[in-house]
Parts: structure tokens; sequence; C-alpha cells
């Protein structure tokens, strides 16, 4: 053959050289190659996100290989940010990235379990009684029997059952509970809607439809900032995190962003490489302090005072000696400052009292329509007395005068409001301000500064007015203001008022110093700075701010001395400035949408709810050990004659007259309460006032021990309640539980049953209120230890959902990546399954019945201007009006039968009704009518919400948020209100319209609704107070302004009309554990215990996981100062007791100089199931933080039924604050540990 | 060969029908005698107890020991892998690796669940199963050491099998991983050593682990004292399929 059919043409030698004889082709198997091939090949990868209240909300990938979670990487695929601005990702965290690996780890909950003596009783019984209610009733109704399970609880004693037993078993005890104690006697708890929404939805509708009540979280995690709703009537609305980097000064005060905001802090960084000036402001050295171009370190607990002297500050040199024009134009706008306070005698002298309303004049100034909640200012120009619109007054009852241009509401011509009367005064008198940092503290640690007296006098300008003959003496706020912060003012003089920073008079720079440990000239720069840069760049000052500053009890002391700063800088509602409070992920964008789906809005209104702080400390029996007195918080101005009982009381009283919510509500069956009425031939509601009235009839809230008003039934879902946020855990296991505890205190006794004049006080405390506790999670935590059922969930990769964040703009989706794994179902399809259980079951014992529901007076309602007095029908000051003096009173009818039908569709009443929030309403039909043909029909002809998707499509359609055309519509129907044309906000993306497939393709952002106070546009980052400032849209406060004071009787009388520094409280938790456990040779020390959120979980979430464990020591610890820790001879690593009355906990000692003296500081939350040894001086294992915890309530919290300071669910209300806590803390020798295993390992390994 | 399967069955949660299969379990495992007799007779004291005991006690007891302690999970992976990344990769292999054998999953259950893998290799050839038996000998070992320690009659089941593998745990792994997970208080030296630096290839106590592995000093070997497990360096570790062509299992 030739040479040339040899050679070949078209392919190159196989065996050829090439790169200059550096590589060489071969033949041999490359099997082995597959492995790298393969791993990254993956069969799909599925977008989601953790649902675990970390505010993250970060996209991620998850990779699935033959069904199986391989693992996850950070998505980076978020819409570009404008040019000059940082882009979001890639968001994620060490523990996002950890999270793969609980779907097939050990501790996934995998089968649901029940309590095997509980099991076995209620076979025994079914095979009696053969009827599931009957059985379930005759388990109750021997105590012996209930003891036998309930004294367990916790120490293990599970089986596993199956899905149709326990929904059996559940349906079973709800239904008992609702006929024979009533719905609202059947409780849930699930936190956090935002992380997780749908999931969230399943158990509060299932809880909705049939009655229950569902429990708040932000205010008993002590995450809501009451001072939010004080002075802007809106719980809570931040900056996004990337506007940050729009601010030219930063204070992070108490907030660790790099550890708690981990996803977020490169805008932090990035901030600084644009120059703007940071200030860290914590107590130890924390991993925000090296961010701080300055870092201060006030004592913990101490922030207001700090606060104060940099307010303090701020007026003088921007406000007083050189007046910046913007700040002036600012506060004059959009603050109190101009509106007129009235000034009482009181003791002989004056004390600023409530602010002067329309209604103070002859024939209320011409205002027919709300007189009493119309606030008054001067003209400045005219000297004329002015209504200006925007008034809380002109939100309801007539239309188009509800915005804050500072317009006449008679005129209707602009005004100048008149800031100051100095100048123009009729008179100069004194006035009494209160004084609280005079207080010495039972450790002596919180110091106090002695001043001339608890009452601190001051002269201030005033005018006199002829109000119905009376002449009465009003001043301005800003005047008011400057006398609280102790600033001397030209031509004034007197005493407690300081011209120099160097002065210790309250509140100098100085007078700080001895309290806060911080030097006068740090203050003083950091408070010029902070100012100058806001008064240059017209408000892009900023103050972040955390937890630490919000757990105190006085937390509103601290927050209002930041929030005045910022007010007085003009940096709410401007980009790049204003209060950026992050705890907890509040934000559910999309609210209006889901309400109806969530509290089956769709089916019956009003829903039941109840704030968590207060039924806690009620039902936990926290109260009956109260040692803060009522009296040891009042003001010294205030009138003490109306403050007789304990702190229990006052909160019964604010139940009572409609301020708080109730739960239980009565202390009868509120469906045999309409059957007595049907009977007696009346209208149920009249039947229940008559007998309230009349005393034949109990509020549940008189008696919490008795067992006709006892919670029943206890749903705990997506939470850690008894572990994480069970504040007084001791006391739940207790009281409530009824198991094995560590309180170490004795109730209050005689004592009690003294102090208390309207709470009922039983001798013997009730221990196991509850019959049945069920908790869904997927993994068990200290919760599902103590609970009676524990059903496994999907876990985050498991279940179709959606969370939003408040940290950026984006809504993600939680996806199904993989189906849920052994028998784990998602929450959706859990309480589904427990719907149609429940429909099937209470066929025979329940049916279409009437029962009768309260609420308490709603803010964002009519209902808010309900009580301008506080009167008590109780004691006969006046009548019991539902909805106005009282709770409102509603008759419902439920179909019990029709619970699974109604909880898979959606219901008629938003068609009837409409949809809305806010105090908002408009037309829904359209999207109803949308729902139907996306999601199907069913044969009723409503819309279906089958599926976990169907009902996250329920909540993207009816939103604003989610859907641009229902945008427009809140927009104009606020227009209406306001009179001002808002809908330019939403036209441009009137046609957008995000379905759940959009949001699993790509974060989308939302759109701009009335719902929130921030734009989301192409323009500006979403910033809190924005539409405010830019739109002139009132705050939803008493002046429709900023309300940096607060006239509510109850404000005033506690001291907190306006902002000062309260020390932290005395517990008195420590004493009486030193006499009975004090020895002299074991050395101790006595701490604040402080509880911040941790590097190594989110909460409890991760903390048992065996990588964050290895990162952090492995099990529970506790960081002290050396100082401390030498004083106790205590080192590094060594095991500690810690404890006090309420329970002890055993943890290793972190000794590090981070950590300042004085402080103890245990990370939220490590849970009880990870090596955990046994206590000393309980005798049980060692506790969580929440064991040497116990719920304080604050009457200031209680307030309600007046405007700003009004109900609603989350936003208003008393709160679990922790931090003024204090601990003793002795070492525990390694070979005193008892690990309390019994024959296990340990033992042999020894 | 039921021998397995019957091993697996005595590892998954009692139920009644369960226990009254035992009789019949106990003449399988006569017949075939494929167990020997020190394994058959605390097998026999076994089924007895189980007999014995009120179905929910049983039951309690089972969920308190393997589905509540997680070292002695009876995933297979817990003890190799625990909570890292080559977890959910592992379990993918693996049932590829059921899969070439034409055997699919039909249950929740994940493929390393030890029953489902011991009935797997039931339906091999009694010599190959016996050899993949011994692949997973230090996870047998381990286990079996805790029940042991437990005082737990299913110390026997565990006993059987490492009696019955090819190969036997490694007694100084073994050892290891039962004084890891053991809880004792660790000293400051002891922490310390466990997260000395290792050598990147003479190390004699990852003989049996992966290379990618051995250099770093990686968090299974920390002093953990919780109940999590120990991480063992287990399947040392090539499970092979049944299939015709014997394919190596990717790790």
């Amino acid at each position: 053959m030739s040479y040339f059919i040899d050679r070949i043409t078209y392919f190159a030698q196989n065996r050829e050289k090439f790169s200059d004889g550096h590589g060489i082709t071969t033949s041999e198997n490359r099997a082995w190659e597959e492995a790298y091939r393969g791993r990254w090949a993956h069969d799909k990868v599925v977008r989601s996100t953790h649902g675990v209240n970390c505010t993250g909300s970060c996209s991620w990938k998850i990779y699935v290989k033959n069904g199986l979670i391989t693992w996850e990487t950070q998505q980076t695929d978020y819409p570009r940010t404008r040019p000059d601005l940082p882009n979001h990702e890639p968001r994620g965290c060490a523990r996002g990235a950890s999270y793969s690996w609980y779907i097939y780890s050990a501790s996934r909950l995998k089968y649901p379990l029940i309590r095997k003596r509980l099991l076995k009783m209620w076979r025994r019984m079914k095979q009696q009684y053969g009827d599931p209610v009957d059985s379930w009733k005759a388990i109750q109704a021997d105590p012996a029997l209930r003891a036998e399970y309930q004294e367990v609880r916790g120490k293990g004693g599970f089986v596993r059952a199956d899905w149709d037993e326990v929904n059996e078993i559940i349906a079973a005890s709800n239904i008992h509970t609702i006929k024979e104690h009533g719905p609202d006697r059947v409780i849930g708890f699930s936190p956090i809607p935002a992380m997780s929404m749908v999931s969230y939805a399943a158990g509060s509708r299932y809880l909705s439809l049939i009655g229950g009540v569902c429990m708040s979280f932000y205010d008993w995690y002590c995450d809501l900032p009451p001072a939010s709703p004080q002075t802007w009537g809106e719980q809570t609305d931040v900056p996004e995190s990337a506007d940050w980097y729009n601010s030219g000064f930063i204070i992070m005060w108490g907030s660790n962003v790099p550890q708690t905001r981990t996803p977020d802090a490169h805008f932090m960084t990035e901030a600084r490489y644009k120059g703007t000036q940071v200030v860290t402001i914590t107590p130890d050295y924390s991993e925000a302090s090296k961010f701080g171009d300055i870092w201060l370190n006030p004592k913990q607990g101490t922030d207001a005072a700090v606060g104060m002297a940099m307010g303090h500050v701020i007026l003088k040199e921007f406000h007083l000696d050189n007046v910046s024009e913007y700040f002036d134009d600012y506060t004059r706008k959009y603050s109190d400052f101009s509106f007129l306070v009235k000034l009482e005698k009181r003791d002989g002298r004056y004390v600023p009292g409530r602010m002067l309303r329309a209604s103070d004049f002859d024939e209320n100034l011409g205002h027919e329509n709300n007189p009493d909640w119309k606030t008054i200012c001067l003209d400045e120009k005219t000297g004329d007395v002015v209504v200006p619109t925007g008034s809380i007054g002109f939100r309801w009852g007539e239309e188009g005068k509800w915005n804050i241009l500072p317009t006449d509401s008679k005129t209707k011509q602009e005004f100048l409001p008149q800031k100051t009367l100095l100048g123009s005064e009729d008179d100069i008198l004194e006035v009494g301000f209160p004084y609280f940092a005079n207080a010495e503290h039972e450790h002596g640690y919180f110091e106090s500064n002695q001043q001339s007296g608890d009452v601190l006098e001051r002269k201030l300008p005033v005018k006199y007015l002829d109000l119905n003959g009376e002449k009465v003496a009003v001043v301005t706020v800003f005047d008011l203001t400057c006398a609280n912060y102790g600033i001397e003012r030209e031509g004034l003089g007197g005493d407690n008022v300081a011209s120099d920073y160097a002065q210790n008079i309250a509140y100098t720079p100085k007078w700080q110093e001895s309290i806060t440990g911080v030097s006068a000239d740090k203050i003083i720069q950091v408070a010029r700075e902070f100012a100058r840069n806001a008064d240059v760049t017209k408000g892009k000052s900023m103050i972040i701010i955390g937890a630490a500053m919000n757990h105190w009890y006085h937390m509103d002391m601290n927050y209002r001395a930041c929030i005045n700063m910022l007010v007085f800088c003009g940096c709410v509602g401007q980009s790049g400035g204003g209060w950026s409070h992050y705890v907890g992920q509040e934000k559910l964008r999309p609210q209006t949408g889901w309400l109806p789906l969530a509290f089956a809005l769709d089916w019956t209104r009003p829903p039941r709810q109840q704030n968590s702080t207060s039924f806690f400390y009620a039902h936990t029996d926290q109260w009956r050990y109260e040692t803060l007195g009522v009296g040891d918080i009042l003001s010294p101005t205030a009138d003490k004659k109306r403050w007789e009982g304990t702190l229990i009381d006052c909160n019964i009283r604010a139940e009572r007259m409609g301020w708080l919510p109730s739960a239980p509500q009565l202390q009868e069956n509120p469906l045999e309460l309409v059957k007595q009425a049907e009977k007696a031939d009346k209208d149920p509601v009249e039947y229940v006032v008559d007998r309230l009235s009349s005393g034949s009839l109990r509020m549940s809230c008189e008696d919490p021990d008795n067992p006709d008003n006892w919670p029943r039934n206890l749903f705990v879902w997506r939470s850690n309640l008894l572990g994480s946020s069970g504040k007084g855990h001791e006391y739940f296991l207790k009281h409530f539980l009824g198991t094995q505890h560590g309180v170490q205190g004795e109730d209050l006794g005689e004592k009690g049953r003294a102090a208390s004049t309207d709470v009922v006080w039983h001798d013997q405390a009730p221990e196991g209120k509850l019959d049945l506790v069920v908790t869904l999670d997927f993994r068990m935590s200290t919760t599902c230890m103590y609970s009676d059922i524990v059903l496994p969930t999907a876990s985050w990769y498991e279940k179709n959902d959606l969370n939003t964040s408040d940290m950026h703009p984006f809504i993600h989706p939680l996806s199904k990546a993989i189906d849920p794994v052994w028998q784990s179902r998602s929450d959706w399809d859990i309480y589904k399954g427990l719907a149609k259980k429940f429909s099937e079951l209470s066929v025979g014992h329940l049916g279409k019945e009437k029962e009768i529901v309260l609420t308490p007076i709603q803010h964002d309602t009519p209902g808010e201007l309900a009580q301008v007095d506080v009167k008590e029908w109780r004691k006969g000051e006046c009548e019991l009006i539902p909805g106005k003096t009282a709770p409102a009173m509603k008759v419902v009818e439920r179909d019990f039968p029709a619970t699974y039908e109604r909880f898979t569709s959606l219901g008629p009443l938003l068609e009837k009704l409409g949809n809305g929030g806010k105090g908002i309403g408009w037309n829904t039909d359209p999207e109803v009518a949308f729902l139907k043909e996306l999601n199907g029909e069913n044969k009723a002809g409503y819309a279906k919400i089958e599926t976990d998707i169907d009902a996250a499509e329920v909540v993207l359609t009816l939103a604003p948020e989610t859907n641009g055309e229902v945008a427009v519509k809140a927009w104009a129907a606020l227009s209406k209100m306001t009179g001002r044309e808002h809908t330019h906000l939403a036209k441009p993306k009137e046609e957008e319209k995000i379905r759940f497939r959009d949001i699993q393709a790509q974060p989308r952002k939302i759109i701009s609704s009335p719902t929130w106070s921030g734009l989301e546009s192409e323009h500006v980052c979403y910033n809190a107070g924005y539409t405010n400032v830019h739109e002139y849209i009132p705050w939803r406060t008493l002046t429709g302004r900023q309300q940096l004071y607060q006239d509510h009787p109850w404000m005033l009388d506690f001291g907190e009309g306006l902002v000062s520094y309260r020390p932290p409280i005395n517990t008195a938790t420590v004493e009486s554990m030193l006499e009975k456990h004090g020895s002299a040779e074991t050395p101790y020390v006595t701490l604040n215990f402080i509880t911040p959120h941790q590097k190594w979980g989110i909460h409890s979430t991760y903390s048992d996981n065996l990588h964050m464990l290895t990162l952090s020591r492995g099990g529970p610890i506790v960081w002290m100062s050396e100082t401390d820790a030498k004083l106790a001879d205590i080192r590094d690593n060594d095991w500690v007791e810690v404890f006090n009355t309420n329970g002890a906990i055993t943890a290793r000692a972190v000794v590090s100089q981070r950590v300042n003296d004085g402080m103890l500081m245990m990370y939220h939350a490590q849970e009880k199931i990870v090596n955990t040894p046994g206590s000393k001086i309980t005798g049980a294992r060692g506790g969580i933080h929440n064991s040497v915890t116990r719920a304080t309530v604050k009457p200031t919290h209680m307030v309600g039924a007046y405007a700003q300071q009004s109900y609603g669910f989350n936003y208003y209300g008393t709160v679990g604050s922790n931090r003024d806590e204090f601990v003793v803390v002795r070492k525990i020798e390694d070979q005193d540990i008892d690990w309390m295993e019994g024959s296990a390992e340990i033992e042999v390994a020894k | 060969m039921k021998t397995l399967k019957i091993l697996g069955c005595l590892l998954t949660y009692p139920n009644t029908q369960m226990v009254a299969a035992l009789p019949e379990f106990r003449q399988l495992l006569e017949k075939e005698k494929w167990l020997s007799e020190e394994s058959l007779q605390p097998l026999d004291r076994l089924m007895e107890w189980m007999t014995d005991q009120d179905i929910l006690d049983l039951q309690e007891e089972f969920v308190a020991l393997f589905d509540r302690t997680p070292s002695l999970c009876l995933h297979l992976f817990e003890h190799v892998h625990g909570d890292s990344r080559d977890r959910g990769q592992a379990l993918a292999d693996l049932s590829g690796v059921y899969k070439d054998a034409g055997l699919l999953i039909c249950t929740e259950e994940m493929p390393d669940f030890l029953p489902l893998f011991l009935e797997y290799l039931s339906v091999l050839e009694v010599s190959e199963a016996a050899q993949n038996l011994g692949e997973i000998a230090n996870v047998l070992g381990v286990l079996s050491g805790r029940l042991r320690n437990r005082q737990s009659p299913y110390v026997a089941v565990l006993d059987a099998l490492v009696a019955a593998a090819l190969k036997k745990p490694d007694e100084k792994a073994v050892a290891a991983a039962l004084k890891e997970a053991a809880g004792a208080a660790s000293t400051l030296t002891e922490l310390d050593e466990s997260w000395e630096e290792q050598n990147a290839f003479e190390n004699s106590l990852q003989t049996t682990g992966v290379g990618a592995d051995a250099g770093c000093p990686n968090i299974n070997n920390t002093n953990n004292t919780s109940n999590t497990p120990g991480r063992i360096n287990l399947l040392s570790t090539e499970v092979t399929s049944g299939s015709a062509d014997k394919k190596e299992m990717r790790r």
C-alpha cells in the first residue's frame, strides 16, 4: 500500500506527544476520574434558605443527587444594585453552610413520638370507651392519671407512633378541651412568621378556625422595642443593610453586626472603605468593636445615660447655641416639639401633664370630629392657636386631613409651628422632673449619682391660655425637652441646669461619667460629630441598635435616648440615616396578603391573639414570686393613691379595660355562655356584659390559678419555647408542666395575698396546668424533650415556603429539594392532617356553634381613640361598654366539622369585607377571582389551598408588596385619608406580579406599599420613615408626628413622659441563696447575668451540631472577666455553677479580657441536651440560660386604647426583659462533676 | 441467606408482629447455621427478653437507645461522616451500589441504615456478604462496645455481626472511639493532643482512614464529651457491589 494511504489525514496519532513532549496521550482506564467529574454533577440544584430568625434570609443553592441532599452553597444571582452601591451577595454564614448536616443527622427527628405512659393509658381508655373524645375525657378526669405522664415530662420515655394515632389523640384532646373548657384554652406558640410564612400560617390557621389562641412572640422575646410604637405608632421599621452604605456616620450601639448580622456585615466594611465614620458602643470588647474608629464601653445597662449626655450636647450645640437650619426645620415639621403640653399642679409643684387638645377649648375650636384627639400648636408668625392636620383625630371619621404638612386644619394654610416659647412667654415657672439615677443598687454594682433630690425642678417659659374660663399654663415639648436634659437656657437660669459640660448635673457628659465609666470628652466628641455629619448631609447619621440595649427592664429609656438623638438631628426617614433596630426577623413584607391565610380571616373574624409575656407571667405563676413592687418603679411625681397592688394587678386592670388581650378570656366556656344567653332570650354580648357588670361572671385574668382558667392544650412549632425562649424556664417546668424543676425561691405566700388587690391568691399553686403539649420540630430540642407528643417536621430543604427579612428587600422561597425524610411532614401537611382528623372526630361532639370572642381595643382602628381617661368599669368608675371601656365582644359562628374544608380553601369573607392592614382597606375581589383560576376551585366554589405552594400563592396574590395592582389600590386608599396623591409610588410596577416560581428563579424585590414606611425603588434604599418625611404621611401617633413626649397618665405616673436614665431594677434573687448555699470554703462572685446572641448558632439551632460545638467549647459556657475569675478562684475552662432563686446552671467558664468586670455572659441559646452535668443546688441536670431568669412585666407596656399606645399583636404589650438579673458564680471541682448518666459509658470509661 | 436479614430485623423498631415472628427467627437461625453457637446463645437470650417485655416498654427502650442516642445511631454514616459534608455524597454513592445490584430502596429509610444494609447483604453470596460485613467492622465493634457498656441485650446482634464478618474491628480505633464519646472530663493536655497536627502519611491511627482526610486535624478527633459519638475512622472501606461487574464503590 502506498504511503499515502497509510498515512492518516484527518486524525492525530493518539500516542502523539504534545506540548513539547510534556504531554502524552495514553489509553489506560480513566474510570478514576469519574469521582471528580461526578462531584459537581447533580440531578438538580434547588433554591432555598434557612428559616431560623437570624434576619439573614440568604439565598442558597441546595444540591441533590439520587434524591439525596449532598450540600449547599451560597447563591450569587441577586439582582444587581445601583452603580453606586455594593451588591448584596454573597449572603450566608458558617451556620447556614452547616445546615445540610442536620438533614440526615442522628439528632434529626424521624418519627412521631409520644410519651409511653400517655399512649398506654390512651389505648386502654380507647378500648374501654371506643370514642376518642370520651377516652381523652376519661384520662383528664382522673388527676392521678394526669400526673402520671405530666411528672415524667423531660425525662425521656418516648415511643414511636404513627401519624393516624397521634392525630387522633391531638384532635380528641382539642375537641374535649373546646367542649369542656372552651376554645380559648387551646393555645399555640410559633414565632417570626417572616422566616417561613406558610409554616406559621398552617398552625395559626388551624387554631384560628377552631377558636384557639395564637401567642405573640416579638414582645415575649424582648425583641419588640416598645419605644418604637410609643414614638412612631409602628411596631418596628428599619433601614435595609444596604442603606448603611449611604450613611456618613454610624453608631453601632449594642449590636454585634459581624457576629449576629453576618451576611450583612460586608456593607459595614464597604461603608468604612467609602469613608463613613463608625463608632461602636458595647460594654465588652466584642466582634463589632474592631469596626469602630472609636469604641466606647459603658457599663452594661447604663446606655441611656450615655444617650442622655449625647442628647444634651446635641441640643445645646445644634438647637440652642447655633441653631442648625436643617434640624430646626425638621423637628418643627416631623416631631412633636411644637405641640403644647399643660402643666399640672401636684404636691405643690408643677409637673408636665396632658397634651393640649382641641376639646380643651371653647366649642372645641370648631371641631366636631374627635376634638379629644386633636393636638395643638401655636403659629410662630401670628401667635394664633392652631389645630394642625395630621393628628390622630383626623385619621378617623373624616377624610383628606390626615397629613403632616404643617397646615392649619381650619384655614388650610401652611403655618410655622412655634418650637419654643422663650422670648414670647407669659411667665417662667419651675417644673418638676423625676430623677431616678439617685437610687442605690442592691449589689452596689450600678452606681448612683446623687443630685438635689428625686425631683429636679427646672425653669420653663410658659404661656397662659384661657380654657373654658380657667387659666392654664402650657409649655412646648421642645422647651420641656431642653429642661429635661438639664440645659441652661439663656435668660432662664435656675437650679439643676448646666451651662458647662464639666458640671455634674443631670444630664451632662460629666454627670454620666460616674455611672457609665465613659469619659466626658469622648461623649462630647461623638455627639458633636454625629450631629455635625447629620447637619451637613441632611440626616445621614445612623444608629444600629440591638438586643443588648433592648433586653433591660428599662429598655425604653435606652431606646428613647437614641431615638431622640436621631430626631434632634433629622435622621429618621432620610436615606443613610435613622434607627436601625435589628432584633428579630420582624419584617413580614407581604403581611396583608398573609394575614387572611394565617388567621383564617377569610372564614371568621376576629381571631384570638394573646400577648405572650403577660400570659406566661400569669400562667407559669412567675407572678407569685414577684419581688418588684409597683412602688419601686413609680415616679416620685406620681399620684400614689392610684397605685395599690402588684404588677399582675396592673395587668389585670389592663385586660379588663381592653388594653391587653386575655387568654383564656372568661371563667366560663364561651360556647356555653352563648347557649345560656339564647336560653334566656338575650343578646349574648348583652348577656355577658350584664353578668360581668354584676360580678356573676369573671374574666379569667383575675384568677389564673383556678382550674377553670387554665390553658389546657399547647402547640409549639418553629420554636424552642421552653428552651431558648422560656424566660423563667424553671417556673414553666414547675407550674405549667408539673415536672421536675429547679425553682429555689418560695412564692410570696401570705405576703403575696396581702399585697394583691385584683388577683385571687391560692395558697397552693397549681403544678401541671397543661393537659397536652405538642411540639413540631426537626430536631430534639429542649421543648421537644418536655412535650407529650413530638411531630417530625420537614426541614428547610424539604418544604415550600416564603421568607423575608428587614435586612434586604428581596423575597425568598424555601423549596422542596427532596421529599421530607423518614416520616417527617411539612408544617402545612401536619396541620392539614390534623384539621382532617379534627373534623372527623368532632361530629357528635361539636357542630355549628356560636361562641363569644373578646378582643382588646386595637391600634390602627377607630377604636384607638377609645379612652381619653383611665376609668375602670370593674370599680364602678364607668359603665362596661365593649370596645370602649372594655374589650370588644363579638359572637362568632364556627363550623367545627367543616374545619378541614375551610382550612383548604379561601373563604368568602375577603369578598364580603375586603382586605387591608394598618388602618387601610381595599376591595380584593379581582385577586380572589384570580386565585380561583390559579389554584382551582373546590366543590363549593372557593379557591383551593391544598398545598403549601397554593398557600404561598394566596399570600403573594393578596399582598401589595408582591402584586403591583394591589399596591396601587392600597396607596389610593391611603390617599383618601391623607388628601395627598401617593399612587405614583407604585404605578410604575402596577403590572408586576410575583409568583412562587418567580422567586424560585431569582430573588425578587418587593413593591413599595403603604404597609411600610420605606420605599423600594431604583433611587433609594429601603429606609423607615421615608414616606412620612417625603410624602407627609403621618406617623400613626397622637400628634401624627414623632412623639417624643408621652402623655398617657400611666406613662406620666411611671415617670416616662420624657426620657431619662433609669438604672437596672433590683431583682432580689441572690441574697437568700447566699444564706442557704454560701460557704466559707468556696469563694464566689455575684455578677450581672446577660445573654447576648451567639457566634456558633442561631439561637439554639446549630448549637447542637458537632461542627459548631467544636468551634466553640463543645457545651454550655459562660464568659467572665479575669478579675472576677480570680475572686472566685476560677480558671479558664473550669466547671462553674451559676445560680439564684430562679434556678441553676452548670457550665464551663471562659475567662477572657474581652469581658468587663461584674458581668457574666452566657450566649443565647445553648441547649440542655448537650454536655450538661448535674447541679448541686437543684439536684437535677444543670439548666439553660433561662434557668436563672424570671420575666418581670412593666406597667407602661400595658397601656392601651390610647392612640399609638393601643394594642396590636406583636406591636405593643409587656416584654420579657431579662438582663437586670444577678447570679452567684462558683467553681465546681472536676471530681464533683456528676453527669447523672447512671450506668452509661462514662462510668465504664472511668 | 436469611441470617443477616434476621439480624437486621432484630435491630428494627419492635412491634407485635415482629415479636410474634421471633420463634420463626430462631428456627431459621438454627437451620442456616451461619452463626456460631457462641453467637446464637446471646441472641436467644435477646429474643427471650424481647418476648417477655411489654411491647411498649420494648419500644421505649428501642427509642431511647437507637433513636435518641446519637452514639448508638443505626445509620452507619453517623459514625463515619457524622454531620459532615461528606455524608450526603456518601449516601448518594451507597444508593448507587444498591442500584447496581438491581435493588431500589422503596421505603423511607436511608441507604446507610444498618438493617437495610444487612438486607442487601442477605441477597449476596455468603462469602461476599461476610467480606462486606468486614468493611463495616469498626462501626459494628464500636456499637457493640457501647451497647455492652450499657448492658443492653441488643449487644448480641452486634456481636453476632462482628463474629460473622470476614475482617475484625481495629481494636485501637474502636477503643479510641469509645473513649472519645465517654464524656470524661478532658485534661488540657489531652485536648492539646487531640488538636495536634497529624502527620500527612504515617498516621497509625488512621490506617483505615481515607487519604484525603488523613493529614488534617479533623474534628472527628476532638475530645468531644457530648452525647454525639466520636467519629470513627470506620468504613475501611470498600463495600462491594453484588452486581456482575463489581465496580468499586466510590467514596
